[in-house]
């Protein structure tokens, strides 16, 4: 099924992908952040904080946020 | 309907939507015709001149105008590729309305409230608290210009204003590691920040925002956090804490541990500014430690003067007394007997004689 996924971890990503029937948000996330904890990122599905065992329907919009990032200062 | 019974949140969505269109518009292929009208300019005035030089018979003129051409045409080449792709792509489309509406509800949800601002046409959201290592920033307002953003300039667009400011000691201009003068340097988050918001993608530009005032950076921040209440080095300008500073009691100023130093003849405490080189071995020595050679004047460390001296000047003193040594020497004769003794031996000698 398709789904519009939105990374803004590293360069920012924003798409539509496919994923498998049942996928759940859990295991979206383990195959699209492969290096990061579920507890650094913001997780929303359709704009609304979910629970890792949500099972993702056709058309869902799924945002993954991380919470820390890094600034620098320019010189 | 009405303007008077549009929600505000709705009001505040079209004129975003409105932004993000001209954003659109704006972006496509301007920055690379722009570039490729004054690459344009550059190579006709390079051709005039190529020809002024070829009627005048210039040679050398002429070949050096050949090279520069020739590097841009290849810069010109250069820049129809990269038209060509973007006109190639498929054109963006801007978000619609409700798609807009629904980022300004997400924004609002995730910080308790936004609001626009018509003057600057800034949409203002507020952090929480943000303490970073024990110090408190406070809270921030992200402040995302939409003018800015219908110029394609995301990142001219986000400021970050501290609400109550504890700036860092040496400079109130830095709010926070990573803002300096209500910029933002958003380092890592950079190009997710730029995507987001070319895509008309708002509430992830301000959450990004968030994650980088939220985080600290100890390799590049505009201050340190264990400076944060330092003082910069007199020298360098490096800030550093109190702790960390060392005074100079020649010039009483602080300097940091790499622009401070001691006397190397006699190790009292310097900044590098108080300390002269020695002309002669090269350390760097307190005035205390310096002397000027008592014949030549030349400024050196004391170790390096010998008796007031300078090694030249003592080399030309020893010389000199050698010089009157020999003189003097021959002159007596007999080793021990002066001319007068002499004189008088050889008086003596005759009035006997004559006797």
């Amino acid at each position: 099924m398709r789904i519009l996924f939105v990374n803004n971890d590293g360069g920012g990503f924003a798409d539509y992908i496919e994923v498998a029937d049942g996928t759940t948000v859990q295991t979206l996330f383990a195959q699209q952040i492969s290096h990061g904890k579920p507890e650094d990122y913001l997780i929303r599905v359709n704009r609304q904080p979910v629970t890792r065992d949500q099972v993702l329907q056709e058309g869902d919009r799924v945002t993954i946020t991380p919470t820390k990032i890094e600034g620098a200062a320019t010189r | 309907m009405d303007d008077n019974q549009l929600q505000p949140l709705t009001r505040i969505a079209i004129r975003v939507q409105a932004a993000l269109s001209r954003c659109v518009r704006n972006g496509l292929c301007v920055e690379a015709f722009d570039r490729l009208e004054a690459q344009f300019s550059d190579i006709s005035r390079l051709v005039r001149r190529f020809r002024i030089c070829r009627e005048r018979g210039w040679t050398a003129a002429q070949q050096n105008q050949r090279n520069v051409l020739n590097l841009c045409l290849d810069d010109l080449d250069d820049s129809i590729r990269h038209l060509t792709s973007q006109l190639g792509r498929d054109p963006i489309e801007p978000p619609n309305l409700r798609s807009v509406l629904d980022d300004l509800r997400e924004t609002s949800d995730e910080f308790g409230g936004l609001r626009y601002e018509s003057r600057g046409a800034c949409l203002v959201a507020v952090t929480e608290l943000i303490v970073l290592e024990d110090i408190t920033l406070g809270q921030f307002e992200i402040r995302i210009s939409l003018d800015a953003l219908a110029r394609s300039e995301p990142l001219d667009a986000l400021h970050a204003v501290a609400l109550r400011p504890n700036p860092c000691a040496a400079d109130d201009a830095i709010t926070h590691p990573h803002v300096n003068k209500e910029r933002v340097c958003l380092g890592d988050a950079t190009a997710a920040f730029q995507s987001a918001l070319q895509s008309g993608r708002l509430a992830d530009a301000f959450l990004i925002t968030r994650a980088v005032l939220t985080t600290y950076n100890s390799d590049s921040p505009y201050c340190k956090l264990d400076a944060w209440h330092g003082r910069p080095c007199t020298d360098c300008g490096y800030i550093a804490d109190g702790d960390d500073l060392y005074w100079c009691e020649g010039c009483e100023k602080d300097f940091c541990d790499e622009c401070f130093s001691s006397c190397a003849a006699c190790g009292t405490s310097s900044c590098d500014g108080c300390l002269t080189g020695c002309r002669l071995c090269d350390e760097r020595v307190c005035d205390d430690c310096l002397s000027q050679c008592s014949t030549c004047g030349t400024t050196l460390c004391n170790g390096c003067l010998d008796d007031g001296l300078c090694p030249s000047c003592q080399e030309a003193r020893t010389n000199t007394e050698n010089d009157n040594d020999e003189a003097s020497h021959y002159d007596t004769g007999e080793e021990g007997q002066s001319h007068q003794d002499q004189v008088e031996l050889a008086t003596s000698a005759m009035a006997a004689a004559s006797a």
